[in-house]
């Protein structure tokens, strides 16, 4: 069921794209349409650079986080399964190595965005 | 024949869902321009309520520009992909209860809300121009950074419930509404906004420093579908929250009031707000956010020791 809710959402956009590209057929093209916008300049270079290591430290810090959560999760289905003693430990350690975690960071300045 | 109609309500759902979406973005106008003593769109038949419609169908039969040196096939696709996913997420909340309820809704949810930055940073990358690859940029780190503290509230109510299921969450809320934990609630509207890339956080698409963002090249069909895509994602985040905090219904009025109270919500502080600076919102991010939702969460696992 679930497959075909999400052919219908996969054929609904496509259809959207073929009503687009039907109804705009105008198109008249020249040099000045075509280059990027860039407040009346022409430009020198390719757009796709290199950007700020900031934006990549922040994806690095990110991850760890993110697996930090992919750790807390089985924590919501295994309450009823496991004893309460193991529940307990083991959720207090998690909790209060992620808290550990975040407060190195910001003692190690990974959270200042400049230097 | 009856699994046939199920398909076939669910369907209509769905239709009935994009017909929602414009006329947000009728009412977002409208608001705006009484917030601002205007009177906003009032020309297109009665009252203006036909201007989303004539809107999309102007954007439609626009011309379609390809920028030079942009890579096209993922130029062309990634506001679809985008599209795609905003309607799929609308599959981890009970709303199809008959015939889907998902057992780990949770999961799908947080699966397709972590994919949504990728259509963003493809749509910015590949237009090839400089406001879009930093609006990318901007968008894609601001989304990241506060998804971490996102999930930590949601997973702070989904605890109290011991499942990942919603429909669960929205059972355990007959007794107690979530929306008792204030503080909670402030968090999960702070991250949500910034989730959502508006107003006080709109750094994607901020006009005065970037032109309109991450789509500053995009111009017919599939700007449409990146406005769809951001306004959907509005409504789902509105309805989740209802569900979330609330726990009512969709089959009650209710519902459906609470709903238009968090898109006007968002609308209202688009209308008040001024944009905050990057540099504090990343601060505000990781050392405010992040470790209040996360002694948040300490506080939810010490509360859930009652329920055994």
């Amino acid at each position: 069921m679930i497959m075909n809710l999400v052919l219908t959402m996969f054929t609904l956009s496509m259809i959207l794209i073929m009503i687009m590209s039907t109804f705009s057929k105008k198109s008249k093209n020249w040099r000045e349409k075509m280059i990027p916008f860039e407040c009346g300049f022409n430009f020198f270079n390719s757009a796709q650079m290199p950007f700020s290591i900031r934006f990549f430290l922040i994806a690095i810090l990110f991850i760890i986080f993110d697996v930090e959560i992919a750790l807390i999760l089985p924590l919501l289905t295994t309450f009823f399964s496991t004893s309460l003693k193991m529940w307990i430990f083991s959720s207090f350690a998690l909790m209060l190595i992620i808290l550990m975690g975040t407060l190195i960071e910001w003692k190690e300045n990974s959270f200042e965005w400049k230097k | 024949m009856f699994k046939l109609m199920l398909m076939l309500s669910s369907l209509i759902l769905i239709l009935m869902m994009l017909v929602a979406v414009a006329f947000i973005t009728l009412l977002e106008r409208k608001i705006l321009g009484y917030m601002q003593i205007r009177l906003g769109p009032n020309k297109a038949s009665i009252m203006g309520i036909s201007q989303p419609l004539s809107d999309a169908l102007k954007l439609y039969s626009k011309e379609m520009v390809k920028p030079f040196n942009s890579n096209f096939t993922s130029y062309f696709f990634s506001p679809s992909v985008s599209l795609i996913l905003s309607l799929m997420i609308w599959f981890s909340l009970p709303i199809f209860k008959p015939i889907l309820l998902m057992k780990m809704g949770l999961l799908m949810f947080f699966s397709i809300l972590g994919l949504g930055v990728y259509p963003i940073l493809m749509a910015g990358w590949s237009s090839n121009s400089n406001f879009s690859l930093i609006g990318g940029m901007r968008a894609l780190a601001q989304t990241i950074s506060y998804e971490v503290s996102l999930i930590f509230i949601i997973l702070s109510n989904m605890i109290l419930n011991n499942s990942m299921n919603f429909f669960k969450l929205m059972e355990v809320q007959k007794m107690f509404v979530y929306i008792f934990f204030m503080f909670n609630f402030l968090l999960w509207m702070i991250s949500c906004t910034a989730e959502l890339n508006r107003t006080p956080f709109d750094f994607a698409e901020g006009e005065s420093e970037l032109v309109s963002g991450f789509n500053t090249e995009y111009s017919s069909g599939t700007f449409a579908m990146i406005f769809m895509a951001e306004y959907m994602m509005i409504l789902f985040f509105s309805s989740f929250s209802t569900i979330m905090f609330f726990g009512f219904y969709m089959s009650e009025l209710k519902y459906f009031i609470t709903v238009m109270l968090f898109i006007f919500f968002f609308v209202w502080m688009r209308a008040t707000l001024p944009r905050y600076r990057y540099d504090l919102l990343m601060n505000f991010s990781w050392k405010i956010v992040l470790p209040s939702s996360t002694l948040n969460l300490f506080f939810f696992i010490f509360l859930n020791l009652t329920s055994k």
